[in-house]
């Protein structure tokens, strides 16, 4: 019944002003209102338009088929822009790193130049195809070959060959630069693109989320934290997972019970958030009655720590305006998430290796400790996070496992709490088999 | 000297013994490792000691301390590695949390 009432209403309306009840939740231009008879629950206030996503169940089919996670491989991640590195990791000209990536099926060196710019080639020497550099990460004048010796400039270009006097016309030297990838850097996140000449300069390709993140002191952090781990799931079902807070009150209810959930708030719904073609960001909510730990209370007095507390007056961050305000969790498409808080940043990496397979990374940052107690509360935010992510990936393998069965057909989310998770799996759906990149049609 | 750390903090010599471990591996893994009694006395005997323990290597600069105030520094990182242990999970390890033996922690 409700499907069929949602289908009609939904044909009452444009695109822009979306109107659909799902769940007894009402989804208007600009706000998701619970509709409930009782007390008032909390509302995400959405300041974007919401496009159609369609509504009801979502299947379960694209999280669990190899073949559609070759189309995601083939329509996705060779057309999106990745990111891989901070300029921090390559700060000086003849830096170097070697980025295994499987999902491509690639090794990328992402170098900066002489000209102190930074280039994106593949791994592979224009003769004989070997790898040009086995180093992860250096710094180099120039790349030598291993096999004969090729020598390749930090821009690409093919220097010398040993015996260039046996090499006829049809191998002329400027032809055989290393393949590149296109390569471009926003606020200091270096971004590779497989598509040498992509239809979308990164700029665009970010478009307003990136705008909305601009004015962030980036290049002011210290970068305190990495951490890593291999997980069985599908890199869908990963970012689902840091998709809502719906999960903050169960998974995390022993650790953080109070930081995203009250009386008043007890499924954590973040204050705020915005559609933004590909891309997605939330604002999740820090509840004012919060009662800090003893260790969270000194980090505090000592400096400051990843527990809701003061806010810095820094750009970039908070774009809804909201009062009640803990950190934006920007979710850049296909898989990189940003989250900024007042004074912090934490990253995530999913990178996908098979259908039920992705290799996953978080890196820290937090303003520069000025003194030892600033130093001793950036432990604070590293543990705490550390631990919320041990939290975080027990839920992964069973749910993976469980989808894989193919027993389950659907997923039965709300839009409420979860709209997120359909928004990634309509904005797979037309990268894959739709019309792109919705952020630009 | 053989003590690890400064006279003033002779009281936490034999948990800086334990404790005061260079690196966030090392004192994640002891975390793991170690009884939780041993987490627990690490938390009550620092936790409430640390203004003083920030106090006084405030005297140095960043970056610039001598072995002693570098272990205490250690000591006081490993602390902070024991938190969320004692004050929330009531273990050394997340209840139900991932495999640490999975779990990377490069730095």
């Amino acid at each position: 019944m409700l499907p069929i009432f949602c289908h009609l209403l939904k044909k009452c309306f444009a695109t822009v002003n979306l109107c659909i009840l799902v769940n007894g939740v009402f989804l208007e231009r600009g706000k998701i209102t619970m509709n409930t008879p009782s007390q008032e629950l909390p509302q995400m206030r959405v300041t974007t338009p919401v496009p159609d996503m369609g509504s009801g169940p979502i299947p379960v089919e694209p999280y669990i088929s190899p073949e559609f996670f070759e189309q995601e491989r083939e329509k996705i991640f060779k057309r999106a822009w990745l990111q891989v590195l901070r300029v921090e990791e390559i700060p000086l000209a003849g830096d170097y790193q070697l980025i295994d990536l499987p999902v491509l099926n690639i090794a990328v060196i992402v170098v900066r130049g002489q000209d102190n710019q930074v280039r994106a080639f593949h791994n592979i020497c224009t003769h004989r195809g070997n790898s040009v550099t086995l180093q992860e990460k250096g710094n180099a004048r120039t790349f030598v070959c291993g096999y004969h010796g090729w020598v390749f400039n930090l821009d690409g270009s093919l220097r010398a060959r040993p015996g260039e006097e046996y090499f006829s016309d049809d191998t002329e030297k400027c032809d055989l630069g290393l393949l590149p990838l296109a390569c471009d850097v926003w606020n200091g996140f270096v971004f590779i693109n497989y598509q040498p000449e992509p239809a979308v300069g990164l700029l665009d390709f970010l478009g307003e989320i990136g705008r909305d993140m601009e004015g962030f002191p980036f290049g002011e952090l210290s970068h305190i934290a990495r951490y890593r781990a291999r997980v069985k799931v599908n890199w869908k079902a990963f970012t689902d997972a840091f998709r809502e807070g719906y999960h903050v009150a169960m998974v995390h209810g022993q650790s953080i019970p109070d930081s995203m959930n009250s009386p008043t708030n007890p499924q954590g719904v973040p204050v705020s958030a915005r559609l933004f073609g590909s891309h997605y960001s939330m604002s999740t909510w820090a509840n004012p009655e919060h009662q800090p730990t003893p260790s969270e209370a000194l980090a505090w007095k000592l400096g400051m720590t990843f527990s809701p507390g003061e806010q810095l007056d820094l750009g970039g961050v908070n774009p809804s305006g909201d009062d009640i305000w803990w950190f934006d969790m920007n979710m850049v498409f296909p898989n990189f998430f940003a989250a900024l808080g007042p004074g912090w940043v934490f990253t995530y990496h999913f990178w996908p290796r098979s259908v039920d397979e992705t290799d996953w990374t978080m890196n820290i940052y937090q303003m520069e400790a000025e003194d030892y107690g600033q130093r001793i509360a950036q432990e604070h935010t590293k543990v705490l996070l550390r631990d919320l992510l041990y939290e975080d990936l027990s839920t992964l393998e069973s749910t993976q496992k469980g989808m894989s069965s193919g027993v389950l057909k659907q997923l039965h989310i709300s839009d409420g709490l979860e709209l997120a998770v359909r928004q990634q799996q309509w904005v797979v759906q037309q990268w894959v088999n739709g019309d792109g990149d919705p952020g630009q049609i | 000297m053989n003590q690890k750390l400064p006279s003033q903090f002779a009281a936490f010599e034999s948990l800086a013994v334990v404790w005061a471990c260079a690196t966030e591996r090392e004192r994640h893994t002891l975390r793991l490792t170690s009884e939780f009694e041993q987490l627990k006395q690490l938390y009550d005997a620092v936790l409430p000691e640390l203004e003083q323990i920030v106090a006084y290597l405030n005297q140095f600069p960043m970056g610039q301390l001598p072995e002693q105030e570098q272990n205490l520094l250690y000591l006081a990182l490993s602390c902070m590695e024991v938190t969320l242990a004692v004050e929330a999970h009531g273990q050394t390890t997340v209840p139900g949390g991932f495999d640490p033996a999975r779990f990377e922690v490069d730095f």
